[in-house]
């Protein structure tokens, strides 16, 4: 490794996918990434390349204050795309190019992509696919490749999984260690070992810059005027998740490998496909396990919600509902419109069918609007032990934890005892001798005012609903009535 | 499913939907459009009156276009843009729609202004004032619940339409001269109608109303309900424009009155035609300003944002989304600040500058909505059939050629 402190100013580096040897003018590092800036010792132009760190290994360095440094061509060169696009490529053997890079595919095996095909554009021919084995030379300033190569075209576009101008450049990834979206200003990509590998994605303003010519005159009027440097923002293609449209408009699916979504929360995914186009939404959507798709369904503003469950086909938005908690589903049901809600209704299995219809028959803003109906029900005759086994088996699914409530063979309520009591008690107890038998319960047209200075006066968690009948309907939860009326304030 | 639960099928879906297009429409309504539609009533009188509609329908084509890829994609128009044209178009085309946001925000704080003044209120007050509220709406979070209030306040420019039934108009020349229209072409009279055209179809407005449709989520197998809220919004809009030129020609064009100004308008007409029918059309110039001078901030903003990939919202913090806050809070500081201080003769070159951005500004936006709104790849089934793309092409070939000759006509000064 060369000493840091010898890539001065002044030093003459050649090679490194340099046209010309330069004497440095200025090198920073940042990120294991060392970005040389330099003018060129004949023609006086200004040239920039950014290095892996690890390149430097095969610096060469003379003595004293003149280094000649001089780094294999070969290995750990960095390439824009944005500086390969438009390169001219040549055929061996002729002497004029007959195309310009357009667009370069992209195989999605390894976690830094691999590319495999080119697509020329030339004026006469349209578009052609050129294997990434036909290539001879690689530069920005000309791409040689053998003249046979270039001849079945349909095929070699095939290989490529995804396109990095069509579908990455300037459109949006996730960013999956920041778990955010990002627009693509660029791409970074690594030429080793006569393979041209995508390494990062450029979501900066210098990026932006860059593309617009732009780059070097503002770095330098922002120097010269403030001391300020803008920084690189990179992101490392390990952390980036495509997500492009494939062939045919309707079949968009989420491409570039396994997919690393599910890596992310639910409630930060659900930020994630509010920011994606509609397409785009549902890919990722259908991308996720049921469960986790679910969750996200969850968290995602109402419009959102509403169009992902309408954008669905009813037997699909039905399955996402039911592993939804009933009150959630709802929710979004009543957004939906009641065409789409019937239809998507009788599509889920009965039970879950029968706990939203059940909620959905009450009006939004009262304890039946927004009770859960997954609760830990008992009969009076059972034994500590035998229901603390049963919410040993229940503890994964039901809403309302704290609370069981003791029905009788008719679904009456006749008492309520909590966890702790439940926890306390002899193994042979039975139900009706822990219950508590003075209920405080509301039926299901309370007002969620009324139902939340309840949960306030008695401290509970949740408070039971009972019909007219006093037949045991479900239990609101002090989350639930907050959520309705302290809704966190939304942009 | 019976006749009537299909019927309250129907209402409880077009209430989802129904918004952005009336809004966006009706906003469109403000303080430089105010202006160009009464100095074009003062000078021509009904004579232009046959124009309105027609402007109407373009501008309705326009937005219905945006709708449709709002719904289809679920991204904004600068998003598409940026998608499928590469940096190099949307950054000239930002830098374009910044400077004309920022223009027609000065001209909107200075309607405020003129506005109040007529009122006896202080502008050196009231400006800064609104400036600041405006301001604060997005800061606070507040700006999604005030949407629906804009929903209510479009009945506000039924005062246009109050002041130029006060005006008394001749009801059966007006009709005549809307249906069997006797225009009289020289070059005056094709910058006035251009100026119309180039005042209601703005390139903003194609951004809000994509940024707002996308918002809203609405999914594209209703559709067909967002356009009724778009040929609500066009045909609202319309009724408006027509009626302000109505107003003055029913008045100061019969006097021989020329004015340039809204405020102008409103003083010119309380000898003429009274004090309510005055007060009502200064009332109308204040509310139409204050919706543009809410809406241009924030549709600049969300577009910037968008087509530069940085982060937005006010859920955001500063830090988090710097970008954001600083052109908003700039747009707002601007347009108030020269509003308030430059004196209104100075005010002019900014005008003309903005008209002169805005003609170039908005072909370009035109030519990529409509290679957008028929790409096959990013419109699926909702792509611009072929009868539909003529139509669009030749809608958009009329507005690129009017705006593109007021910049001529601009540049060479009449």
């Amino acid at each position: 490794m060369v000493e840091k402190e010898r890539l001065k100013p002044g030093a003459i580096v050649s090679g490194a996918g340099l046209p010309e040897p330069v004497r440095l003018t200025h090198a920073d590092e940042e990120a294991g990434l060392i970005r040389l800036r330099g003018v060129g010792v004949k023609t006086r132009k200004n040239h920039e390349r950014i290095l892996d760190a690890a390149g430097l290994a095969t610096l060469v360095v003379a003595s004293n204050n003149t280094m000649q440094t001089t780094v294999s061509p070969s290995q750990f060169v960095y390439y824009y795309l944005s500086e390969l696009l438009g390169c001219p490529v040549r055929r061996e053997g002729e002497s004029k190019p007959f195309g310009r890079l357009h667009d370069l595919g992209a195989g999605s095996q390894s976690p830094y992509p691999l590319v495999v095909v080119l697509a020329v554009k030339s004026r006469k021919s349209g578009i052609t696919h050129v294997p990434w084995s036909a290539v001879l030379e690689f530069t920005p300033q000309e791409i040689v490749v053998r003249p046979n190569g270039t001849a079945a075209s349909g095929d070699v576009g095939d290989k490529a999984d995804f396109w990095l101008r069509r579908h990455v450049l300037d459109n949006q990834v996730v960013d999956i260690s920041g778990a955010k979206v990002v627009r693509v200003n660029d791409i970074h990509m690594l030429y080793a070992e006569g393979q041209l590998v995508v390494g990062h994605v450029d979501v900066g303003v210098l990026g932006i810059l860059r593309r617009l010519n732009l780059e070097k005159a503002v770095t330098r009027l922002l120097r010269w005027l403030l001391d300020y440097t803008i920084k690189e923002e990179f992101v490392t293609w390990r952390h980036v998740q495509v997500i492009a449209p494939q062939g045919s408009p309707a079949g968009v699916r989420v491409s570039a490998g396994p997919s690393r979504l599910a890596d992310i929360r639910p409630a930060e995914l659900a930020d994630i496909l509010e920011e994606l186009g509609v397409r785009e939404r549902q890919a990722v959507l259908s991308a996720l396990p049921v469960e986790t798709a679910a969750e996200t369904l969850e968290e995602l503003d109402p419009e959102v919600q509403r169009s992902v469950i309408a954008e669905q086909e009813p037997s699909k938005a039905a399955d996402l509902l039911e592993e939804m908690p009933a009150k959630e589903a709802a929710a979004v049901l009543r957004d939906v419109g009641p065409a789409d809600a019937e239809s998507i209704i009788s599509r889920m299995n009965r039970e879950a069918a029968q706990d939203v219809m059940v909620i959905l028959s009450h009006p939004e803003m009262t304890a039946g609007g927004v009770m859960a109906t997954s609760c830990i029900e008992v009969q009076p005759y059972e034994t500590a032990a035998a229901v603390l086994e049963r919410v040993r088996a229940l503890a994964d699914e039901v809403e309302v934890f704290n609370h069981i409530y003791v029905l009788d063979s008719e679904r009456h309520l006749v008492g309520v005892l909590n966890l702790r009591e439940l926890l306390r008690a002899k193994p042979d107890t039975t139900m009706e001798s822990l219950m508590t038998r003075d209920l405080v319960k509301v039926l299901p047209d309370t007002s969620l005012q009324d139902v939340a200075r309840l949960l306030m006066k008695y401290g509970f968690r949740a408070i039971p609903v009972v019909d007219k009948n006093n037949v045991f309907l479900g239990a609101v939860r002090m989350k639930s009535v907050v959520d309705e009326l302290l809704p966190l304030p939304r942009d | 499913m019976t006749l009537w639960k299909r019927w309250r099928v129907r209402v409880a879906l077009f209430a989802m939907v129904v918004g952005p297009g009336l809004i966006t429409a009706n906003v469109d309504n403000d303080a430089g459009g105010i202006a160009t539609y009464s100095a074009a009533g003062a000078k021509y009188g009904y004579n232009i009156l046959w124009v309105m509609p027609l402007v109407g329908i373009l501008s309705g084509f326009v937005l219905w276009m945006c709708s449709k890829m709002a719904i289809a994609t679920g991204k904004g128009l600068s998003a598409l843009i940026r998608e499928r044209f590469g940096i190099k178009v949307s950054a000239y085309l930002m830098l374009a729609l910044i400077l004309t946001n920022i223009a027609n925000s000065i001209s909107n704080f200075s309607g405020i202004g003129a506005g109040v003044e007529i009122f006896g209120l202080s502008r050196h007050l009231i400006v800064p004032v609104a400036a600041f509220l405006v301001w604060r709406l997005v800061i606070k979070g507040t700006y999604h619940s005030v949407e629906r209030w804009f929903f209510v306040a479009c009945f506000f420019y039924v005062t246009y339409i109050i002041s130029a039934i006060l005006a008394r108009p001749d009801w059966g020349d007006a009709i005549r001269q809307t249906l069997a229209p006797q225009p009289s072409w020289d070059k005056y009279y094709l910058y006035a109608v251009v100026g119309i055209i180039g005042a209601t179809i703005a390139p903003w407005m194609q951004f809000y109303q994509q940024a707002s449709t996308v918002e809203k989520g609405i999914p594209a197998k209703h559709m067909r309900y967002a356009w009724w809220d778009v040929f609500l919004g066009a045909v609202a809009a319309a009724v408006v424009q027509y009626f302000i030129v109505l107003a003055c020609g029913s008045t100061l064009h019969k006097e021989g009155i020329l004015v340039e100004s809204a405020e102008q308008a409103a003083q010119a007409l309380r000898p003429i035609a009274g004090n309510y029918c005055a007060g009502l059309f200064a009332l109308g110039l204040v509310t139409a300003s204050t919706f543009g001078a809410t809406i241009l901030p924030i549709s600049t903003t969300t577009s910037l944002c968008e087509a530069m990939g940085w982060e937005r919202g006010v859920d955001k913090k500063f830090t988090e989304a710097p970008h954001y806050y600083v052109i908003y809070t700039l747009v707002i500081v601007v347009g108030a600040l020269v509003a308030l201080l430059a004196p209104e003769e100075r005010l002019v070159p900014i005008m003309i500058f903005s008209q002169v951005a805005n003609g170039v500004l908005l072909p370009a936006v035109l030519v990529c909505t409509v290679i957008l709104a028929s790409n096959r790849d990013i419109m699926g089934n909702y792509a611009l059939g072929p009868i539909y793309k003529v139509i669009a092409w030749l809608g958009c070939g009329l507005v690129a050629a009017a705006s593109l000759s007021m910049v001529v006509l601009t540049i060479a000064g009449i």
